[in-house]
């Protein structure tokens, strides 16, 4: 077996990757690194990321705590749909709620910004549909189109992602400890949360640590739906290009954003390694 | 018993109100197009349905050269990146050589960071090597997946060690074994991959954004972000028409593969 002795040609199979790796990913990763912590004389300085600090610490503060409610919030309406999924008794409504909740897996970042644009907005179809209703006055409707939207967006994109994995984990179980917490009297609910959840832990964190970086990444949402301050650091970054081609700022921006999904990323491989998933 | 039924229909009450609630935004993204602006935030089940918002959509941008760049470009990627890290993965899971922890620990990391990220500094590569504004150099960032290789490294140590020494005991060299054991193996995996690299390339955004000036390269979401704006002005059914437009083929590829997509991801078993 190869994998016994050492080999070249194991080398020359990664090559490839490596080279795009090494071109596209490392290179860009430690000269934005580098420049983040450069001043224009080419001295090391921490001027960019006083500047950084100075500007947007409100942004910051508010990207960790749109990212991290989010993850939170993503967890709990994923873990609501896999368990209705498969702990609710089959029927019509079980499948009708299995096959719609995958549809924004498929919709854009940005297309789902424009359809929460319309939908959220003061004189958008959620506030004439409550008013018609006649759950609210016609003067009550109030735009949600600030940090709620950017949420509603994100978790509205990212529950069928989750889902999908922890549906699928959770399927995968066996039934034998389901059938026996519920023959010795365990309510659904209760069966969820003390047999089948710790089971598929592994699958739910590495769900929610993919989502939290790809959120953390996402430009178009918080531009389209909450374009006022206070706003998340991609849109930052932007404009620190597009307005003033202010690139020591932008990347000291970007090693911020690097700092939080490495948080992730810490995350993510001390339970890998804990766990034995990643050996 | 009583209780118990009235606690089941409660739950398929909360079924359904959930998955309405989920595709609420999509029905009224469809309800605008397919209706005049007049009724674009009033729902009124009588009024006259219209296809103008889609046929002034597709007049106003090239929405043809649009779907074949998007095309060309996902075609790509998915493809080089199924060779690509299909022989990296094969080396990680099977072969020992110098620094494969190291290498294994950088493509985690990349796992980490997502290339919208690095947009900048990628930027620049691409205006040296002269590939701003062409669909490859919409494509190279992502022409390797850490995901990828991840995904299929996992999968790749899974298939039993005796089904490769068999191979190679009836003559195959080690390609052959990845093309005949491997790869088999992982058609599932492939296929989930597949869909879901399809879709996230389909619908990315901000680095061709950043990279495309002409309608020669530009896909079919920077086409899209021409109708939100100002300039434009705000028409709601417009743009919702141009939307389904540009997401249509993808949700219909779903409707139409949804079964097969959603075992194979449940088959994957991601840890």
């Amino acid at each position: 077996m190869d994998r016994e002795r050492p080999s070249l040609a194991g080398f020359l199979l990664v090559a490839p990757a490596l080279a795009m790796v090494g071109a596209l990913f490392l290179y860009p990763l430690g000269y934005s690194l580098s420049a983040a912590f450069t001043g224009p004389d080419g001295r090391p300085t921490l001027a960019h990321f006083g500047k950084a600090f100075e500007l947007y610490s409100g942004d910051i503060l508010f990207t960790i705590f749109i990212v991290v409610v989010s993850t939170a919030a993503t967890a709990a309406v994923a873990i609501a749909i896999a368990g209705i999924l498969v702990l609710g008794r089959p029927g019509r409504a079980v499948a009708l709620l299995g096959w719609l909740y995958r549809f924004p897996l498929f919709i854009p970042f940005i297309v789902a910004g424009q359809c929460m644009r319309t939908f959220l907005a003061k004189n958008g179809l959620m506030n004439n549909s409550l008013v018609a209703l006649g759950l609210i006055d016609p003067g009550q409707g109030a735009s949600l189109l600030d940090w709620r939207g950017i949420v509603i967006t994100f978790v509205w994109k990212q529950v069928p992602f989750v889902t999908l994995l922890l549906a699928g984990a959770m399927a995968a179980l066996d039934r034998a400890t389901i059938d026996a917490a519920r023959n010795l009297g365990a309510g659904r609910v209760r069966t969820l949360f003390d047999v089948v959840l710790p089971q598929v832990m592994p699958n739910l964190t590495v769900a929610l640590t993919l989502s939290f970086v790809t959120m953390l990444s996402v430009l178009s949402v918080p531009m389209m739906v909450a374009g006022s301050q206070p706003t998340m650091l991609t849109v930052d970054m932007a404009f620190r290009i597009n307005a003033y081609g202010d690139y020591a700022t932008a990347n000291a921006l970007g090693v911020l954003s690097y700092a939080m999904t490495a948080a992730a990323a810490f995350l993510y491989l001390r339970h890998g390694l804990r766990t034995g998933v990643l050996r | 018993m009583h209780r118990h039924a009235v606690r089941d229909r409660l739950a398929s009450a909360g079924a359904w109100a959930l998955g309405l609630a989920w595709l609420a935004p999509l029905l009224y993204a469809a309800w605008t197009a397919f209706h005049s602006a007049e009724y674009a935030t009033r729902f009124d089940l009588l009024a006259p349905m219209t296809l103008e918002n889609f046929a002034r959509a597709w007049a106003a941008a090239p929405f043809p050269r649009y779907f074949l760049n998007t095309v060309l470009i996902v075609a790509l990627i998915v493809g080089a990146q199924c060779i690509l890290c299909t022989l990296a993965a094969y080396a990680f899971a099977r072969y020992r050589f110098r620094g494969r922890d190291l290498v294994f620990g950088l493509v985690l990391l990349q796992l980490m960071i997502t290339p919208d990220i690095l947009a900048v500094v990628n930027y620049r590569t691409m205006r040296l090597i002269g590939a701003v504004d062409t669909i490859w150099g919409i494509a190279l960032p992502y022409l390797t997946s850490a995901f990828g290789i991840f995904l299929l490294r996992q999968t790749f140590l899974t298939v039993p060690k005796e089904l490769d020494e068999a191979a190679r005991i009836e003559g195959c060299g080690s390609l052959g074994v990845l093309w005949r054991v491997y790869v088999p193996a992982a058609r599932p995996i492939y296929l989930a991959y597949g869909l879901v690299q399809v879709s996230y390339h389909w619908n990315n955004f901000l680095w061709p954004l950043i990279i495309t000036n002409s309608v020669e390269t530009r896909p079919l979401t920077v086409g899209l972000s021409v109708f939100s704006s100002v300039d434009q002005g705000i028409d709601w059914s417009v743009i919702t028409a141009a939307t389904l437009i540009t997401s249509g083929p993808l949700l219909i590829a779903f409707l139409i593969f949804q079964r097969q997509f959603v075992q194979s991801f449940m088959r994957a078993g991601i840890r």
